[in-house]
């Protein structure tokens, strides 16, 4: 059974997410050497004329997946920001694009430094997700429980497993039709999100298909998420050793310095962690 | 600054940062506990070891729930148990001998290893 990592790279006019899935998948070919990685992205001829792409066993083109630009605020550290166009549609599109029978889908943000996810390959799950989540900072991770204070419990996107099955293409679709309805779905679920947003549509889909409850439709990966706010800053790369510069409570602009060893971690600072990516 | 507000204020952030580290520790040492057996995943804890140790007093084969609830048929106990309790031990050990490098760190620099 063909097993793989899946890349989804759409740039915008700010950020370069080809170089950040170029080197997201160097990554994971340091800690998983047998691994796998596809691509799929809107910028082939960008990603063939400027990056190695071997390290692609398939590049995918993108091209025709659905375009809804969502506008957004993005911080670069907690006294910097920008109103970036940002392009995040067709993630519900990878169980039809990924050409693996099982595949962990995952964002080009998130720095490998172990192979705990490469594990997860012949789960008796058919899908597992991230919903347990820990802040790198030590202010709490209140934001992440929860899509809203009044709503359901809040599952990441960003790494997805998933295996070619019935009960995750229904999944999957489920999902879609969530998207092309999402300014129904964002009221009934009193998200009051102005734009569309993955992590809500996956958590509303886990929801329903738990008989609007909670249950074991998604499995659990293991450990945690762990993140960093687009507030904070990655510092620095040493191998599995990585440095961050995370916000002080209630002192903006000040920041307390801290390292990880061996966790994996996910950037929300996408300008902060293309600087690192040279 | 009065001296020893600014010397406080040192002290704090070192506190801060010692406890931050701390944490991370932790959560690197809980990363390490988890055990991918016949598709389940377990994470290997005190309770774990113990069910196991006594069951294996009686059968050389069970299902266990994993940390989905899953039952998964664990063919071979005994190496389930050996596997678990060289990876607790394995992971302890570490943890143990990381926390105790990490508290003779007098400086915020020593803590974050950074140069």
């Amino acid at each position: 059974m063909s097993k793989g990592f899946l890349l989804i790279a759409q740039n915008n006019g700010s950020n370069d997410y080809v170089k950040q899935a170029v080197y997201c998948a160097n990554r994971i070919k340091q800690f998983c050497p047998s691994a796998s990685v596809s691509i799929i992205t809107n910028s082939v001829r960008y990603l063939t004329d400027n990056f190695q792409q071997d390290i692609f066993e398939h590049v995918i083109d993108g091209i025709n997946l659905p375009k809804i630009v969502n506008n957004r605020i993005m911080f670069d550290g907690a006294l910097s920001n920008k109103t970036v166009q940002w392009n995040n549609v067709g993630r519900d599109l990878a169980y039809e694009l990924t050409p693996y029978e099982e595949t962990i889908l995952l964002d080009t943000d998130y720095i490998f430094c172990n192979n705990l996810l490469e594990k997860c390959f012949n789960s008796v799950d058919d899908i597992l997700m991230y919903k347990k989540s820990e802040y790198l900072g030590s202010t709490g991770t209140e934001e992440f429980d929860r899509c809203a204070d009044t709503s359901i419990d809040f599952y990441w996107a960003t790494i997805i497993y998933f295996k070619k099955t019935q009960k995750a293409k229904v999944f999957f679709n489920l999902v879609k039709h969530i998207r092309e309805n999402w300014i129904y779905y964002n009221n009934l679920y009193q998200i009051n999100s102005p734009n569309f947003r993955n992590d809500y549509a996956f958590s509303i889909a886990v929801h329903t298909m738990n008989s609007m409850s909670q249950g074991n439709y998604v499995g659990e990966l293991p450990g945690k998420m762990y993140y960093i706010k687009d507030q904070d800053f990655l510092e620095k790369i040493n191998d599995q050793i990585l440095t961050f510069l995370v916000g002080k409570k209630d002192h903006l602009g000040e920041y307390t310095i801290l390292t990880t060893q061996d966790l994996n971690v996910h950037v929300l600072n996408k300008s902060s962690l293309e600087r690192h990516i040279e | 600054m009065d001296e020893k507000l600014s010397k406080a204020l040192e002290f704090a952030n070192y506190t801060r940062t010692f406890e931050d580290q701390r944490r991370l520790l932790k959560e690197r040492y809980f990363d390490s506990l988890v055990f991918f057996n016949s598709g389940g995943q377990f994470t290997v804890s005190k309770e774990l070891i113990s069910f196991v140790n006594l069951l294996l007093e009686k059968e050389t084969a069970s299902v266990l729930l994993d940390d989905n609830d899953n039952p998964v048929m664990i063919d071979n106990l005994q190496l389930f148990y050996d596997n678990i309790i060289n990876l607790y031990f394995q992971s302890s050990n570490e943890y143990h001998t990381k926390l105790h490098e990490l508290k003779t760190k007098r400086s915020i620099e020593k803590l974050v290893e950074y140069e």
